[in-house]
């Protein structure tokens, strides 16, 4: 068979495995979105081979790889449906994400990507995989993976608010305007980062700590990494200036529950916090720059109440603990870091629910009584003139809530019951939030037939 | 191990030259550019237009916030040269063979709005037709 033969021949293979996967109703939405557009880019991928000539080698490439990223999605979507993740945690997010991951289309002039989630094996495998700008793609898919161990931990899925800033920073508009927001106030003021120069520096000083240049000298050894080819050869630049702007979309994004989660997922893959990745500058310093900015924002200053306030300094304490205590971790200094704050929160004001709304002592204290006292948290109090009463509650409010809660050491519940008790919460709240909205419709629609008679 | 090592090129611009040309014919057969498969070359260029006004070439796969892969010091050869780079030398140049010494915001927004409306099925004046067909033969001939 001739390749063009053969690559014609996967067209079909692939058209009868979109048949029997996305023709069904799989997931929350459906799928018929997905497959129209699973069926547009195998329709415009066949019709390329069918003009392509057999000698063709760089078109017929072309078409194998637009093919073989088309399969891999279709059966990404079909995984999906397995349901093996938090779906009331998803529900919320994906309002989120949609909201901040809408763009301007050659079809709509703002249109929301497609959303699917499925669940993968290990840690490491919290992700959000937007598709590239230059891919086979009409409409935008947005895979958002879970670990598949951390079903119900929905505290710890918070940390999806960094992965959710790579989302956007894809989008070429909002990469425009977020980086001239980090270059002129993070990167260009700073002495360690304003350059490739200035980060080998800082990195190769003899100031850094013990375990970043025994770290240092093994990518020396193993590898020949050394302070000439650190960024030509090993690590990516622009990606480490990345990491640091997604890091405070996250904590905007998801508060106080972000920076918890950042503190125990990193820390657990490399508790040194010294050793930098190809990608990812060291954890320490991106710890140390968040924690500022929480401060600057004012979360640690909201006043509780004696009951709830040792609960809520044990969870303070336990971030502040986190905090590298060695200068070489402080890279930026505290006018440039609340200056960037401050930038990127007058970007994401411009998407709606993308900034975590300032939480009150008010709101959050009755949140934590109740996982305190093992009930999922909701909003909903008793009142003796009212009777029972149930109002709209943030579901960021709910997960910052369960952080107090799990950091108590009053009243102590383990970690798995506190994220099973707010994962609950957060469901019983969307029915909650159903509910309200059905009965203002159903009010608004009273009123508009009042006014008619 | 997988059955094969495929190494893969970069191929951006065999894709964008490709894509230019099914535009700048789509440009004369409306019906066509309606269709599901015509949207794809369509919005790629209209993507590929707004990275160009933004300045925003940024278009990679990256891993996850956890992600640790093991550096083996065989890791795929870094390009001489970004993706992008003469992608976007060959849209200055086809803007300005085109457009003259019309601003580039300007120009951009007149090609979006003629994708926009072969995508809408939506009627482009004779001046609008003939300056993207220009301008999409241009920049397919320009980019190599």
């Amino acid at each position: 068979m001739k390749s063009k033969d053969f690559l014609l021949c996967e067209c079909k293979n692939l058209g009868l495995v979109l048949e029997e996967t996305l023709r069904y109703e799989y997931g929350l939405d459906g799928s018929r979105e997905f497959y129209e557009e699973c069926d547009a880019r195998l329709q415009l991928i066949k019709g390329e081979l069918n003009n392509t000539d057999e000698a063709d080698s760089e078109a017929l490439s072309l078409s194998f790889y637009a093919l073989e990223s088309l399969s891999a999605l279709i059966c990404r979507i079909e995984r999906s449906s397995l349901g093996e993740y938090s779906w009331p945690f998803v529900e919320e997010f994906k309002e989120i994400s949609e909201a901040v991951c809408t763009e301007p289309t050659s079809l709509k002039p703002s249109l929301p990507p497609k959303v699917h989630v499925l669940s993968e094996g290990g840690l490491s495998s919290y992700q959000i995989d937007v598709e590239a700008n230059r891919s086979f793609a009409k409409k935008r898919i947005l895979t958002i993976f879970f670990p598949r161990t951390l079903k119900h931990f929905v505290l710890l899925h918070t940390i999806l608010g960094h992965e959710i800033g790579h989302a956007i920073f894809s989008f070429p508009k909002f990469q425009g305007d977020l980086t001239k927001i980090l270059r002129t106030n993070l990167i260009d003021p700073n002495d360690k980062f304003c350059n490739h120069n200035a980060v080998v520096d800082w990195l190769y000083s003899s100031k850094a700590p013990n375990s970043a240049q025994v770290y240092l000298s093994l990518l020396k050894a193993e590898y020949e990494i050394d302070p000439q080819n650190f960024f030509l050869s090993f690590a990516e630049y622009d990606a480490w200036v990345e990491e640091f702007l997604c890091d405070f979309i996250g904590l905007l994004m998801f508060g106080p529950s972000f920076l918890a989660a950042l503190c125990d997922l990193l820390y657990s893959t490399e508790p040194s916090g010294a050793k930098v990745g190809q990608e990812h500058p060291p954890t320490g310093c991106r710890v140390n720059m968040l924690i500022v900015a929480a401060q600057h924002i004012g979360y640690d200053q909201i006043a509780f109440d004696a009951e709830t306030k040792p609960h809520v300094e044990a969870f303070w304490a336990s971030i502040y603990e986190k905090r590298q205590k060695d200068v070489w971790f402080d890279v930026f200094t505290e006018e440039q870091i609340k200056n960037t704050t401050n930038a990127i929160m007058g970007f994401l004001s411009n998407h709606a629910k993308a900034l975590y709304p300032m939480p009150s002592a008010q709101e959050i204290k009755p949140l934590v009584n109740q996982i305190i006292n093992q009930i999922p948290p909701v909003g909903y109090r008793f009142t003796t003139e009212k009777g029972p009463e149930h109002f709209e509650i943030d579901f960021r409010h709910t997960l910052y809530a369960g952080w107090i809660a799990a950091s108590n050491t009053q009243f102590p519940i383990p970690f798995d019951t506190v994220n099973r008790l707010c994962e609950h919460g957060i469901m019983q709240q969307r029915a909650i939030k159903e509910k309200i909205a059905y009965k203002k419709a159903k009010e608004a629609k009273n009123t508009k037939l009042e006014a008619k008679v | 191990m997988s059955i094969m090592s495929a190494f893969r090129q970069d191929d951006s611009s065999a894709m964008y030259k490709r894509f230019a040309y099914l535009v700048s014919t789509y440009v004369d057969q409306p019906e066509v550019a309606a269709t599901p498969a015509a949207q794809i070359p369509l919005e790629n260029i209209f993507r590929l237009l707004e990275m160009y006004r933004y300045d925003a070439f940024k278009d990679e796969n990256r891993s996850g916030v956890l992600a640790s892969r093991s550096f083996s010091g065989r890791n795929m050869p870094r390009q001489s040269k970004a993706w992008h780079v003469d992608i976007q030398q060959a849209l200055s140049q086809s803007l300005n063979n085109v457009f003259g010494n019309v601003p580039s915001n300007q120009a951009i927004d007149e090609l979006e709005d003629v994708l926009r409306g072969l995508a809408n099925d939506q009627p482009v004046s004779k001046q609008q037709q003939t300056h993207a067909k220009d301008f999409f033969n241009n920049f397919h001939q320009v980019l190599v």
